[in-house]
């Protein structure tokens, strides 16, 4: 029992710690956007940039996470994996959205969850917090496994939902624009008229912490990347949202990620399951 | 009044204000009026509430800072054709964000001068856009330049196809034209960078003028939508018609972005021959 007591309090003062530096690494990150110029963004493939700052950002999060919590890995969107000691790993995107933050958009993101990986040897370990933090709208979130979610320190809940016809629901497009295009463009137009609206925002680690918030009503995706979701999982399972692949895989592994209450997830799993007949097949990415 | 004799810069400073004065109210209604209330009383009344009390705000002042003007606006007078200067102002574009608390919604207010053209729309002569959950303002008067909170904005020339971002909104009023609005998308999404969706069209079409998207399209949208947002894109050195060339008021069918990314959407769209609605505008 006091063994669970003190884990849990190392938790939460590592939270609290690793929520300042993301805090501090997002405040940066858009002090700096001011100053980036065109010949600073380096083209990976046309949807996908990477600019300087993501990197710089990343190294910033890495000495600082790899400080607080000394021996730990590391699994980021941006640099190489460090394994670590094999106890904790963190999940790092530092700058989930450059497409967005290069253009000036507001919905950018800097998302980082800790895994507790004691006894695991391959696959997933458990989330034991998430952090998205907002730095245009200066809103940090931050979920705890089983101790709920928080918005700059507020608590928050999913709430009731939406009637359906009211509903907001956001999307991402998928990478290949050949069947899976289709696919996604099947599924847009039988939503359309059934829900409000449908939104691009451009930043999934937000689009979750949104849909968590009450903000956006669902969120659906495919070719995702771990780091693009831990934390924002963790968010919409604290504040009693419904999280999941369409096949029940785990999103890590699959990239599929389908958000929202249960009512909105139930419905954008049907409408995925009707147009893709067959789940994709499972790797694992850990 | 005669143009010549106007004071654009005070005129501007006016209308910038009474928008920013639209939107506190929006922000303040939105906040006063919880979600719990809003889901007894119906979504759709708060709405038409909070819409309706803000054009008043936007109809009194505006009606005050130039007197003998008219208003057009979605609430009060959408057929509004008299007058010799014609405001057409949209109290709250993005409705549906409004209510949902996504911060993208705006207030939009144009001035058109009717006096050469008492039939169809005259040019713009001043338009602003606000943003109140994002505190931007974007302005522009006719011949004087683009701005956001005071600095002169453009839209971003010279970005190779790939790396453009577009924007669009999907025509949710327009069902049966929807098999040909998402050809065109796919067509659009396979060559450039990526397309957002925020839905806000004002805000969408001010995010083209300051290079934020390269481009924007959408079917159906109404003279309040586009008014503002078309002269601030002009003056920030963009393009702006209607998907046949014409003006974009008109049919609403708007396409717009800098030379090159108008170039690629309307080449597009002349691909796809699309036929004309009958309604039009005026």
């Amino acid at each position: 029992m006091d063994d669970r007591i003190a884990y849990q309090a190392q938790l939460a003062r590592l939270a609290d710690a690793a929520s300042f530096v993301v805090r501090s690494v997002g405040r940066w990150l858009r002090q700096e956007r001011e100053s980036i110029t065109e010949d600073v963004v380096e083209m990976k493939q046309p949807g996908d940039f990477v600019t300087d700052r993501d990197r710089m950002a990343d190294k910033r999060l890495r000495e600082e996470l790899l400080s607080i919590l000394p021996g730990s890995g590391v699994l980021s969107e941006e640099g190489k994996a460090i394994k670590g000691d094999g106890f904790w790993r963190w999940i790092v995107d530092p700058l989930d959205g450059t497409t967005n933050y290069l253009a000036g958009l507001p919905h950018w993101a800097v998302s980082v969850a800790l895994e507790d990986r004691n006894g695991i040897r391959s696959g997933w370990g458990e989330l034991v917090f998430g952090i998205v933090y907002l730095p245009i709208l200066d809103r940090l979130y931050l979920a705890r496994k089983g101790h709920g979610a928080k918005c700059n320190g507020k608590p928050i809940q999913l709430g009731k939902p939406r009637l359906q016809r009211r509903s907001t629901i956001s999307h991402w497009w998928p990478m290949s624009t050949g069947k899976p295009m289709t696919g996604f463009l099947q599924i847009v137009d039988s939503l359309h008229g059934r829900v409000g609206g449908i939104r691009n925002v451009g930043s999934p680690a937000s689009e979750l912490a949104l849909v968590a918030h009450g903000e956006l009503d669902g969120f659906f995706a495919t070719d995702m990347e771990p780091a693009d979701l831990a934390a924002g999982i963790l968010l919409m399972q604290e504040t009693g949202g419904v999280v999941g692949d369409p096949w029940g895989r785990d999103p890590l592994d699959s990239g599929w990620i389908i958000a929202g209450s249960e009512p909105v997830h139930e419905l954008l799993r049907k409408e995925i399951r009707d147009v893709f007949r067959s789940a994709p097949k499972k790797k694992d990415r850990s | 009044m005669t143009g010549e004799s106007m004071n654009w810069t005070d005129l501007l400073d006016k209308v910038c204000v009474l928008s920013q004065r639209a939107g506190d109210y929006l922000r303040a209604e939105r906040q006063r009026i919880g979600m719990d209330r809003i889901e007894v009383k119906g979504q759709g009344d708060f709405v038409s509430d909070a819409d309706r009390g803000a054009e008043e705000i936007l109809r009194e002042g505006l009606l005050q800072i130039l007197p003998g003007s008219v208003v057009m606006g979605e609430e009060g007078s959408p057929h509004e054709r008299g007058g010799e200067w014609r405001w057409i102002v949209d109290p709250l574009d993005g409705t549906a964000n409004y209510l949902a608390g996504f911060p993208i919604w705006a207030v939009s207010v144009a001035l058109e001068d009717r006096r050469e053209h008492p039939d169809g729309f005259g040019p713009r002569a001043l338009g602003v856009v606000h943003l109140p959950m994002m505190g931007i303002t974007w302005e522009a008067v006719r011949g004087a330049g683009a701005f956001r909170n005071g600095s002169r904005i453009e839209v971003r020339d010279n970005l190779p196809v790939q790396s453009m971002l577009l924007a669009t909104g999907f025509p949710f009023r327009t069902r049966d034209q929807l098999s040909g609005y998402l050809e065109l998308f796919t067509r659009l999404y396979r060559q450039v960078g990526d397309v957002r969706r925020a839905g806000a069209a004002a805000a969408d079409l001010c995010w083209v003028a300051e290079g934020t998207y390269a481009g924007f399209f959408e079917m159906d949208l109404k003279p309040w939508d586009i008014a503002a947002g078309g002269l601030i894109i002009e003056e920030a050195g963009g393009v702006i018609s209607d998907w046949w060339g014409g003006d974009s008021l008109g049919t609403g069918w708007v396409v717009c972005g800098c030379r090159e990314a108008y170039d690629l959407q309307k080449r597009t769209i002349e691909e796809l021959d699309f036929s004309q609605p009958d309604r039009r505008w005026s």
